[in-house]
């Protein structure tokens, strides 16, 4: 019940976890991530999309890893020692993305958000929720939850279509 | 208060229904006829236990329906009421409604006070008729008593031993000798004290003397009561009936015998007393309580006398009437050894009969002129063992965490090893990190154990599903368990309930025909149904058998053919037996209410395979068929070999694996747009490359390069021969299977992941899933 209301709760999250892809910032809901870690190798599963990576090893836990990067087409997508990884808690699964770097949290007002724009962003706008505007940084605020367990990344089988 | 005690509600609940199941087995378990006294007990105490449960906890509808429920049973349990067939029912039934209430109370809901007064009187109802006044109720403890014995002489008796032990025993007196030596006259004794004494002297006896030659005699009441007593016999009986008496019993009593007169002499307790003490001793008369009870045994002495065998012991083999010293005489008869008679009855409430020979029946035995030999008694599984509650998740944290353990450990082994080639080793972090492996592989399998279920609970809900249902239907079925020990994994026992409950099922409703049909094939009309679990190899194996009509072939195939399945008259019969896995697939003549839907033996088998096992089925029309389960010994854990292919490892299961070997190239055949095939030794099995199946993104097809250099394992997947290639074998181990969808979704051809000694993710082969993507690609 609790992932409905977050999903359907078009406001954004105060605390907000701010990431890049590209040159773009991204801030998701603090509360979705578990953890922070560094690249390491992953498993491949086999006739899987480019943009799953494989599965890791997370302290007993086996955990699909995701490069958004993949996904979302950006150039230049390497791995280095700094390449790094979050880890959210979605729905009730554990779910690794790539992403360029992880910037900052940041705290939002409702008065510093503005409503989703209708296009511009490599996200699809179905799973933003708003911008968040601090000083001169524009942060889209993404709905990861809703990204996460969508048909179009296919990572779960049943979790869409339950909430 | 009630706040404090809620949090102890789930465990009151959970042991009530313990205890339900317990007291349901127990009483399904029991011989209606010659209850066993320790398994009444059993029942008893577990009713009570949820009485004490239900009183502390104020549950006040479970105290008044047990309440019921234990008068009934107390009166069972202490032989003041005789078992009967409706009295099993009504205790059945008294168990479903306390399961009701229990249900009820667990959701904190009402239960239905006119169902429980109902249940309360239908048990009140039991009770009454042939419950006797408590005043009738005997004495509970065992008294001091004369018995009268002889011992027969043949001539061949160790007298002087058997002298010297009777001397040697205050209690016993000789009453009477033989007249002369060789004559037939037995020696009679006389013995005074109880039931258990006397028995501890006649086994003490039985090192000198056969069994056999020891007759008891329960002082016979006057001769003059004989003919009256029962209106059974007339008035000429008693000298009618002795004469025979004399002429067959040659090495008799010296009882009737006229010129032994000191055998009648050394017996003279008096009628009163008699009554009281066959009162006490046996709590027999208590229902017919008008019929004099005293001379009871006379009559039947020598009725039986008349017709009965040589030995001699049957001289209480029962008439139609006369209430429970029949049974017990003929349970002695049966017994041999002629001591059975003496065993104390345990009417004391919590003193379970010390002697476990044959717990005294206390019943009439109504249908059977012979009673049926003493079951013996039942070591069961109602043994109370030192257990504790664990809710299975911290178990299964459990295993995760040895999981990690192991992991962690064979990683300190790797960095070890590395050391030790750089020359930096340390004999004392060598030997640790040795003890370390053992003590984490011990630690692994004991908490494997714990997960380990004895298979009973899942056979155990089967008396009680077999007794209704047998009853619904008609059919006259003997239910029999082996190998309730068999232990498993819980995970199996929690989802094998609902399969076998609808095989057992089948099996009852199609598979054992009526007693009428049986019958006339020439079968007993009692139909078998077996139970069966073993360990066969790294497996489980579930055997569900019955002697019932078997398998239909032509029905099956013209089934099959209405549905348009491919089937053909020469299909073999393993073949056929399979069809009926398919969905929607029924041939029963009439759908009933408990099977012949035609959904669920795919679902059986799929429950099955889902389990990783198989199933199987042999039959014989008129013989019985035999449905076949095999499961892997757990769900965890994995014998599996560990192979590369495109630079990853995976886990292909030990168990499906025939052979591997070095293919030469010679070995390769193709055959036009069908694929590879691979030669070996005369077999050509089809080849798959897992290369080419897990491809992942950054790889290409391996090109025929590695073809030459490839390894092949050949594997069984649903009784198929498969060759895959791989490109490397790396080893054989154990791994902890987890499961891919709890993070991800399922993958084809994958069952599961691992995770190895260096910490990083194998995959499992799913073998029969990887044969199914190879022939799709080859075909499409």
């Amino acid at each position: 019940m609790n992932e409905r209301y977050l999903t359907n709760d078009n406001s954004p999250a105060r605390e907000n976890l701010v990431f890049t892809l590209g040159d773009e910032e991204y801030g998701i809901n603090i509360l979705k991530v578990q953890e922070i870690r560094g690249y390491d190798t992953v498993t491949r599963i086999a006739n899987s999309p480019p943009y799953l990576k494989g599965v890791i090893n997370l302290r007993g836990a086996i955990v699909p890893i995701v490069d958004l990067r993949i996904k979302f087409g950006l150039q230049n997508v390497t791995y280095t020692p700094f390449t790094v990884v979050i880890i959210l808690n979605v729905g009730q699964k554990i779910v690794g993305i790539v992403v360029d770097s992880v910037s900052d949290v940041i705290h939002l007002d409702p008065e510093q958000c503005r409503p989703a724009p209708e296009l511009g962003v490599v996200v699809n706008t179905d799973y933003v929720l708003g911008l968040g505007v601090i000083e001169n940084r524009m942060v889209i605020l993404t709905d990861i939850e809703k990204l996460m367990t969508s048909h179009e990344l296919a990572l779960f089988e049943q979790l869409s279509l339950e909430t | 208060m009630q706040i404090d005690l809620s949090q102890f509600f789930d465990i009151f609940f959970e042991e009530a229904e313990e205890h339900l199941a317990t007291l349901e087995s127990v009483l399904l378990a029991l011989d209606i006829d010659a209850p066993d006294a320790e398994a009444l007990n059993a029942i008893f105490r577990a009713a009570h236990s949820i009485k004490g449960g239900a009183g502390t906890f104020g549950f006040t509808d479970l105290i008044n329906v047990t309440h019921q429920l234990e008068t009934l049973l107390d009166a069972v349990r202490k032989h003041t009421l005789q078992l009967t067939p409706s009295h099993i029912d009504t205790i059945l039934a008294a168990t479903d409604a306390l399961r009701d209430i229990l249900n009820n109370c667990r959701q904190g809901v009402a239960t239905d006070p006119v169902l429980i007064q109902e249940m309360e009187a239908r048990l009140r109802a039991e009770l009454l008729p042939k419950a006797v006044s408590s005043a009738a109720i005997p004495v509970l403890q065992e008294e001091a008593r004369t018995h009268h014995f002889s011992i027969a002489t043949d001539g061949q008796l160790a007298w002087e031993a058997l002298l010297q032990r009777l001397t040697a025993e205050p209690r016993a007196k000789i009453t009477g000798f033989p007249v002369e030596p060789d004559a037939k006259d037995p020696l009679c004794i006389e013995f005074i004290g109880t039931d258990s004494e006397f028995a501890d002297l006649c086994d003490s006896l039985a090192f000198v003397v056969p069994p056999s030659a020891i007759r008891l005699e329960h002082a016979p009441p006057p001769l003059v009561d004989d003919a009256n007593s029962w209106g059974l016999f007339h008035e000429e009986t008693s000298t009618a009936v002795v004469s025979p008496s004399v002429l067959e019993e040659e090495d008799g009593w010296g009882l009737f015998e006229e010129d032994t007169p000191p055998a009648i002499a050394i017996v003279p307790s008096p009628l009163p007393l008699t009554l009281i003490e066959e009162d006490d001793g046996w709590g027999l008369f208590n229902t017919v309580p008008t019929s004099p009870a005293p001379s009871n045994a006379t009559p039947q002495v020598t009725a039986s006398e008349t017709t009965d065998d040589d030995e001699g012991f049957g001289f209480f083999t029962p008439v139609p009437q006369p209430p429970a010293a029949t049974s017990l005489a003929t349970a002695m008869a049966e017994e041999g050894d002629g001591f059975g008679l003496f065993v104390p009855v345990p009417l004391a409430p919590p003193v379970a009969p010390p002697v476990p020979v044959v717990s005294a029946p206390q019943v009439v035995a109504p249908t059977a002129p012979r009673a049926t030999a003493p079951t013996p008694t039942r070591q069961g599984n109602n043994a109370e063992s030192a257990t504790i509650r664990v809710n299975v998740e911290k178990v299964d944290q459990l295993l995760d965490l040895v999981g990690e353990l192991v992991i962690t450990q064979s990683m300190l082994a790797q960095c070890a090893a590395q050391l030790e080639q750089q020359g930096v080793g340390n004999d004392i972090l060598l030997a640790g990190i040795k003890q370390l492996e053992r003590n984490t592989r011990d630690l692994q399998e004991s908490v494997m154990s714990v997960r380990m279920m004895p298979i009973a609970s899942v056979f155990n809900r089967f008396p009680r599903l077999v007794r209704d249902l047998a009853g619904k239907l008609g059919k006259q079925v003997e239910l029999h368990l082996e190998g309730e020990s068999t232990e498993l994994d819980k995970a199996f026992i929690e989802k094998l309930a609902d399969p076998m409950t609808h095989l057992v099922r089948n099996s009852l409703d199609h598979g054992i025909e009526s007693p009428e049909k049986r019958r006339l094939s020439g079968k007993s009309p009692i139909g078998h149904l077996t139970l069966r679990a073993s360990h066969q190899g790294g497996n489980i194996v579930i055997e569900i058998r019955d002697d019932g009509a078997g398998l239909n072939r032509e029905r099956i195939l013209a089934k099959a053919i209405e549905r348009g399945l491919p089937v053909h008259e020469g299909m073999p019969d393993t073949e056929v037996w399979n069809l009926i896995f398919e969905a929607g697939f029924s041939t029963a003549a009439e759908v009933s209410d408990i099977s012949g839907r035609g959904v669920g033996m795919d679902v059986v088998r799929r429950n099955i395979q889902e389990m990783g096992g198989s199933i199987m089925i042999e039959s014989v029309a008129g013989v019985g068929s035999t449905i076949t389960l095999r499961l892997p010994l757990t769900l965890a854990i994995l014998d599996g070999m560990s192979i590369r292919v495109n630079g990853e490892v995976y886990v292909l299961p030990l168990t499906c694996i025939i052979e591997s070997l070095q293919a030469q190239p010679s070995q390769y055949k193709t055959l036009a747009k069908q694929g590879e095939v691979l030669q070996v030794r005369g077999q050509y099995l089809p080849l798959i490359r897992l290369a080419d199946i897990f491809l992942t993104q950054t790889e290409h097809p391996t090109g025929s390069a590695s073809l030459q250099q490839g390894l092949c394992m050949i594997v069984e997947a649903e009784k198929e021969m498969v060759a895959l290639q791989v490109d490397e074998l790396l080893g054989q181990q154990q791994v902890v299977i987890k499961n891919l969808e709890t993070n991800y979704r399922r993958v084809s051809g994958i069952s599961g992941a691992t995770i190895m000694g260096d910490g990083r993710v194998a995959l499992i082969l799913d073998v029969p899933a990887v044969v199914r993507m190879a022939k799709n690609r080859s075909r499409a």
